[in-house]
């Protein structure tokens, strides 16, 4: 083992004393900004109206099915989802399984928050381009599974293909951000067979 | 003093396939960019499997300071090493390049800094230092006066000082690391549940 010479008593001190202030400042900022000392990443554009970390944190539990039925009862999935949706999800209103098994969050503003299966080959810019607020705005929510899923015909889409002049058109909608590069509204020049 | 430099690049070489391999792991092992490997049931054994090999990494500090474990201090030294070295890369693999929450950040720098100045210590200023007694025994046998060995080591002793650095952030810093770290650990059980 080396022997070397031994450090001032006064590091250990002045070490201790910045852990103190460290501490502190912890301390401070969860209190004044929480989400800039622990969240793992921005909240998303649909949760942005959350406030408080303990409005889906419950203290030394994390994250539980019943935080998140506060606000997604089973009468906001009747109002505001479309069909397939809502029935998709009537497993998961009983509180018997965990939301967290399909969703995530703190990945980012424009970042999904429905992972595997479900997740949105789109991305999130979709729903900042089009207005769209959820997948059954485009899609037929009881054939979200069919591949590729089949679309509503409505305002939206139609909007969506007219705006696209020609680019938007089937089987060439899935990624966004193929010609959306950064999630820039204006596309890159592309050729026709990119 | 060559090869002290040497060392020191052999040091920091290695620092960085360290660094980089517990990264480019962490990547491989992220399946969705929505979901981390950090936050899979996976990546959080990581990282608690990172602060067991941290706090072995500590029982060194204890056996120097109890005086009834002294006997202990050589296999707490060995396991020190291992696991200064193993702890940081477990981390990187729980933590990944993902720096937006402030605690974590400060908790993986400070680990970083304990680490890297830990390797120093051991395998550059331990080094320069042994370089050091080994010349002025060889030197003196020549028959050099104490005046003449000091003027041809006064590099290799400037060296042996200047790397003597490490001491002064590795205990001093691991003070702050573990305040940080408990504070993340602390924050994770808070928000997270168990």
């Amino acid at each position: 083992m080396a022997s070397f010479l031994p450090l001032p008593k006064t590091a250990g001190r002045a070490a201790a004393g910045v852990a103190v202030v460290l501490l502190m400042l912890v301390a401070w900022g969860s209190w004044r900004a929480p989400a800039v000392m622990w969240a793992p990443g921005d909240i998303s554009r649909v949760h942005a109206d959350v406030e408080r970390c303990r409005d889906c944190h419950e203290a030394f539990v994390g994250i539980t099915a019943g935080s998140c039925l506060h606000c997604h009862t089973a009468g906001e999935f009747d109002r505001h989802a479309a069909l397939g949706i809502a029935d998709l999800h009537r497993p998961f209103l009983d509180g018997s399984r965990d939301c967290m098994d399909c969703h995530t969050e703190h990945r980012g503003a424009l970042a999904a928050i429905t992972v595997g299966g479900w997740a949105n080959p789109h991305g999130e810019f979709v729903f900042r381009a089009t207005g769209a607020d959820s997948c059954g705005d485009c899609h037929d929510g009881a054939r979200l599974e069919s591949s590729p899923p089949a679309l509503l015909d409505n305002n939206l889409v139609r909007n969506l293909y007219r705006e696209g002049e020609g680019a938007h058109r089937r089987g060439r909608t899935a990624d966004c951000l193929r010609c959306h590069r950064g999630g820039r509204m204006e596309p890159d020049e592309v050729g026709d067979d990119d | 003093m060559d090869r002290v430099l040497r060392r020191l690049a052999l040091v920091v070489l290695l620092a960085a396939t360290g660094v980089i391999g517990g990264l480019l792991l962490e990547g491989s092992l992220t399946t969705a960019p929505s979901r981390p490997f950090g936050h899979t049931l996976a990546g959080h054994l990581v990282g608690w499997l990172a602060l067991l090999a941290t706090l072995a990494v500590l029982a060194y500090s204890w056996t120097k300071r109890v005086p009834r474990l002294r006997r202990w201090q050589p296999v707490a030294f060995k396991l020190h090493m291992a696991g200064g070295v193993l702890a940081p890369v477990m981390v990187l693999v729980h933590s990944g390049i993902h720096l937006h929450a402030l605690v974590p950040v400060i908790a993986t720098l400070a680990m970083l800094a304990v680490s890297l100045s830990g390797v120093i210590g051991k395998a550059v200023h331990f080094f320069a230092v042994r370089r050091l007694r080994e010349e002025r025994k060889d030197l003196a046998t020549v028959g050099l006066t104490k005046e003449e060995i000091e003027d041809r080591l006064e590099s290799l002793a400037a060296a042996a000082e200047t790397f003597r650095v490490w001491q002064f952030l590795h205990a001093p810093v691991t003070v702050i690391f573990l305040a940080a770290l408990g504070a993340h650990v602390a924050g994770a059980l808070y928000f997270g549940g168990p």
